[in-house]
């Protein structure tokens, strides 16, 4: 028997196993890509797992948790109980609240960026100061 | 030889996947009594499942669970027919439709899904390309036959199927799709991580109706279609059956005489699923990442959350059986 019909034997040995085990197994339609609401996985995005998160819905109540990982993709998971918004608020489309989470999130991103420069300008400032003093002649008694 | 070795190479593989599909599978006795737990892990109580949402008695088996601990399993094998409440409706006929069909769950808040909801669709999304409604009729396309079902009812939706709200209908599917689901008798906690959520089934409500991960919402609104879910928080696929994806107080329940919420279910990994509040509607505190903590009574357990989150569970505190 050639290597060639060998290799073709052993092919479709396994190749119902593994249709069996990529096809057979994965329901398709309910589950695919990121699970959950827009606005669940999108607070997740450039979070790591464990994470805090929050966001909110039409009626400004506030789900706060923790990025988990659900199928490969970090969705905020409410572990906090829900924080209703006072009666009487007005109510807005999704839309409008998934941008305002998005903004959040711009939000922290400043925030972080500013955050990181401020921190390397006190370093360098405090490294100035330490240069300085030692430069600095010794006070005499 | 060449050819033994990868005979031989090919039946391991075959072997390794299917032990990897049935999660162990030596049949044993079927079982009525629960088998008491060890230390503060509290044991599955098989009774506390319908026996009507059975499709078999609950047996045991050896089993080896996602954290490679071999065990003892209880196989539950359930109709995929919830037996104790009716499936359905979901999607409302018409725009001029003032009942509630089913629902809908947008950023953690349900929704009802009225006609004038579905009119509403584009204002609600903010997007003008969302019309599921005949302008001189009102009516609203439903997949109403099995052929539309599946055709909507899938990731790569036909144009022809653009804006439709997705029904199905148990008799598209056989009347009901059997599901197994593998659980340890006694939980096995994991150790240095918590396991995270798949593609399959995170648990099995009590009723016998599998608990799934969340509903891709987003890549079903993608083809502007509403992939409407009853009053129960459930919906028809065509691979899945029926199944739940929010707790909505249907499944069959086993109250707590302390007034701490109900039992409704357990997880993959053999502990509890509670009710999101007790009876007097507080929500649990002190809850980890997963949505679970502990007391003397039931040890570690979860609580799920709420119906417009559109999950039950975040992580699995403990190594996890199988459902298929």
């Amino acid at each position: 028997m050639t290597r060639a019909l060998m290799n073709k034997r052993f092919a479709f040995s396994t190749l119902p196993a593994v249709a069996l085990l990529v096809f057979g197994s994965i329901p398709v339609w309910a589950h695919e890509g990121a699970l959950g609401n827009k606005v669940m996985w999108q607070v997740c995005e450039n979070r790591k797992l464990n994470e805090q998160c929050a966001f909110q819905n039409a009626d400004h109540d506030t789900y706060r948790g923790s990025c988990q990982s659900m199928a490969s993709h970090l969705v905020c998971v409410r572990n906090q109980p829900i924080q209703y918004a006072s009666s009487g608020g007005h109510t807005h489309p999704p839309s409008e609240a998934l941008q305002q989470n998005a903004d959040e999130g711009g939000y922290s991103l400043v925030f972080g960026a500013f955050a990181i420069v401020a921190g390397l300008a006190f370093a360098l400032g405090s490294a100035r100061n330490r240069k300085r003093d030692v430069d600095a002649p010794a006070a005499s008694n | 030889m060449q050819n033994d070795r990868h005979r031989n190479l090919a039946i391991a593989s075959l072997a390794s996947m299917l032990a990897f599909a049935t999660a162990g599978c030596d049949n044993a006795l079927s079982t009525t009594e629960p088998i008491t737990g060890v230390g503060t892990e509290v044991a599955v109580n098989p009774a506390n499942f319908l026996a009507t949402g059975l499709a078999s008695p609950i047996t045991t088996e050896s089993c080896t669970l996602s954290g490679g601990t071999v065990t003892t399993c209880y196989r539950i094998t359930t109709s995929g027919v919830p037996s104790n409440h009716a499936v359905g409706p979901f999607c409302p006929t018409n725009i001029s439709d003032g009942s509630v069909a089913g629902m809908w769950v947008e950023s953690g808040k349900t929704y009802d899904l009225t006609g004038a909801f579905i009119k509403n669709l584009a204002t609600f999304y903010n997007d003008s390309r969302w019309k599921l409604y005949n302008d001189a009729t009102g009516k609203i396309s439903v997949t109403d036959t099995k052929v539309a079902f599946e055709a909507a009812a899938q990731p790569n939706v036909a144009a022809a199927y653009f804006n439709y709200c997705v029904e199905g209908k148990m008799s598209y599917i056989n009347g009901g799709i059997p599901k197994t689901t593998i659980i340890p008798v006694t939980p096995v906690a994991l150790t240095s991580s918590t396991g995270s959520i798949g593609m399959t089934g995170v648990g099995v409500a009590l009723n016998g109706i599998t608990l799934d991960p969340p509903a891709p919402v987003d890549r079903i609104k993608a083809a502007f279609t509403i992939a409407a879910f009853d009053d129960c928080g459930g919906h028809i696929n065509p691979f899945e059956g029926y199944h739940y994806h929010a707790a909505m107080g249907c499944s069959s329940s086993v109250p707590s005489s302390d007034g701490h919420a109900a039992l409704i279910g357990y997880a993959l990994d053999g502990y509890g699923i509670f009710a999101m509040t007790t009876s007097a509607g507080v929500e649990a505190t002190g809850l980890d990442n997963c949505r679970g903590h502990s007391d003397d009574t039931r040890g570690y357990h979860y609580h799920v959350a709420g119906a417009g989150e559109n999950m039950f569970i975040g992580c699995f505190h403990g190594q996890q059986g199988s459902s298929r």
